[in-house]
């Protein structure tokens, strides 16, 4: 029965997360064009002007930017005369009175789910890193917060059950939260033009990321009944730690605003991809739970082997060559597939080394008879 | 009940007194070794007057966070090589009063080293404050107690591992960066005189009790892990 169900939620999670990947990746509809002339407000319809009409069809909905966001308006598409024109029912406000404005296809849902997250104005293909990164992020809060119910309830209850969903949720937290330190920098070096800025948020998950890496150490350092107790005291001291840390940070330094989204279109591979990562990390931490689980039946003496860090000691330095250059004229496309590979390339080798622990304890297991 | 666990603090607290007083192997060691990471830090930024203001509270800060790490260590490992915690543990006694002994005691140790390490620092940094010092006195007097309550609880976790020594450093770091960060901001204000200190030291005074709370209540649950 449960394989059964383990292997359903793998198929869906899979297909979302391709699905997720489609509408974040692909080259969305660039159907956003600007306006040069001065428009005034008027309840008959009304011609703009535009670069290019590519997309846009009668029948549809026009979003006409402004930088005064209460400016900003949608509006029915009545007709659509030639390649610069577009005929709109009427317009609430003046517009372009001080420079160009855009115009944006507004689209349907329906339209939304089979075509791609439009592009981002300013910061171009970067932006579609967010699409990884902040799933990547909840799914490592979500799991962080785990640690500390399944720590709590471990302190009250003494049930092995909650030590071992403690010790998988830091640890599949931790690769979730390594996906979203790494995939950060790569959009802040397009975005904010360095790849680190000690910003609170960023200096928060920086430390909670050092908090559970140091939750993992003592729990390799101390087996046994009395490490899983001392790492559930230190998981509540390390909940505790990050309102400190937010606070101490923000008093520090600059704060540049959070991201909203406006566009429904991203919206949508937002919540697409929130989807597919959460299930993604709850089926990694049901394997690595079962794996757990299979570990402790067997033994807690295993000594692990230290070669992992070798393959860090090669690539990082040459990260850092690359890091160093002082560059202008950055490509954001080449930025975010930088940002995907690097999402995958740390899911991938976690999950590999989840598939070689099991293969390994498998033949354990066979070996001592369970 | 609250009377017999302020007797047994005031009894672990004089033997901790008493036992440095006789050996007075951590005290100096830490002395030294505070000693060391001054004068280090003096070669490798040189600083003048100016600079100095603002490099000194993240230096005065970061030598006394390795200093009582040396500190802490020290002063567990002394009742384990003893037996005293097998004692502790089959006694009736409360043993939160174990904890709280060992803070004072390491407060009044780190305190008193900083009472010699300061005057150093207006030596070698040429210091001279812009804000008031009785401000400074405050922050000295929660940033260590910050230090030493945190301190304390993680040595008594560590030293029940396997790789003892090497653990502390690695379990009280992390979770001391934000009151290092209030610390060092705080100081600096006070030392510069161009920001108000308040908030810092009020975010200090929240970590202290918030922490100090949280190893209260779960001190007897690390005592007694097996």
């Amino acid at each position: 029965m449960k394989p059964k169900i383990y292997s359903l939620l793998a198929v869906i999670t899979l297909l979302l997360i391709a699905y997720g990947t489609f509408l974040a990746l692909g080259n969305g509809h660039p159907e956003s064009t600007v306006s040069l002339n001065k428009v005034d407000a008027s309840r008959s319809p009304v011609t703009l002007e535009v670069d290019s009409t590519a997309g846009f069809a009668a029948g549809g909905r026009v979003v006409i930017d402004s930088t005064d966001p209460d400016a900003r308006e949608t509006e029915p598409v009545v007709a659509v005369p030639d390649d610069h024109h577009i005929t709109v029912a009427k317009l609430e406000h003046t517009h372009g009175v001080a420079s160009y404005f855009s115009v944006i296809n507004k689209v349907p849902f329906s339209h939304q789910m089979t075509s791609p997250a439009p592009m981002e104005r300013t910061m171009g293909d970067v932006q579609r890193i967010f699409y990884y990164h902040v799933p990547a992020a909840t799914a490592a809060y979500t799991l962080f917060f785990l640690n500390f119910a399944a720590s709590i309830i471990y302190l009250v209850r003494r049930s092995p059950a909650a030590d071992r969903w403690a010790a998988t949720a830091a640890e599949v937290g931790l690769v979730f939260s390594t996906v979203v330190l790494i995939t950060g920098p790569i959009w802040g070096r397009v975005a904010w033009n360095t790849w680190w800025a000690w910003e609170p948020r960023l200096t928060t998950f920086l430390i909670l990321w050092l908090l559970y890496v140091s939750y993992l150490v003592l729990r390799r350092a101390a087996e046994g009944a009395s490490g899983s107790i001392l790492a559930a005291a230190l998981a509540v001291f390390a909940f505790l730690d990050v309102p400190f840390s937010y606070m101490a940070n923000r008093l520090r330094g600059h704060h540049p605003p959070p991201i909203t989204l406006e566009d429904p279109g991203m919206k949508y591979a937002l919540m697409v991809n929130m989807l597919a990562f959460l299930l993604f990390a709850a089926l990694i931490a049901w394997m690595r739970s079962d794996l757990e689980r299979l570990a402790r039946k067997i033994s807690d003496a295993h000594i692990q082997k230290a070669s992992r860090g070798a393959m860090a000691c090669i690539a990082l330095p040459a990260l850092f060559v690359f890091m160093f250059q002082e560059r202008q004229n950055l490509n954001p496309t080449h930025f975010m597939y930088a940002g995907y590979i690097a999402a995958w390339t740390i899911y991938s080798l976690y999950l590999i080394f989840l598939i070689a622990k099991r293969s390994r304890l498998k033949k354990e297991a066979a070996e001592v008879g369970i | 009940m609250s009377e017999s666990l302020l007797r047994l603090t005031a009894a672990n607290l004089l033997k901790d007194l008493r036992l440095e007083w006789r050996s007075r192997d951590v005290f100096n060691s830490m002395l030294f070794f505070a000693l060391l990471v001054v004068v280090i830090f003096s070669f490798a930024f040189e600083p003048t007057a100016d600079e100095s203001r603002r490099l000194a509270g993240g230096l005065f800060w970061v030598a006394f966070l390795f200093s009582t790490v040396v500190a802490l260590n020290q002063s567990w490992a002394r009742e384990l090589r003893n037996g005293v915690l097998d004692a502790y543990r089959v006694s009736p006694s409360a043993s939160e009063a174990l904890l709280l002994g060992k803070c004072l005691s390491n407060f009044i140790f780190v305190g008193l080293l900083e009472c010699l390490m300061i005057p150093l620092f207006v030596l070698f940094y040429n210091l001279n404050s812009a804000g008031s010092l009785w401000k400074l006195a405050v922050v000295l007097f929660l940033g260590t107690w910050a230090l030493v309550v945190n301190g304390t609880f993680f040595a008594a976790m560590s030293i029940r591992t396997r790789n003892r020594e090497l653990m502390l450093p690695l379990l009280l770091l992390p979770i001391s960066i934000p009151a290092v960060t209030s610390m060092v901001a705080a100081t600096t204000a006070v030392l510069t005189g161009e920001s108000s200190p308040t908030i810092h030291i009020k975010l200090l005074g929240a970590y202290c009790v918030v922490f100090t709370a949280a190893g209260y209540a779960m001190f007897d649950m690390v005592l007694n892990a097996e």
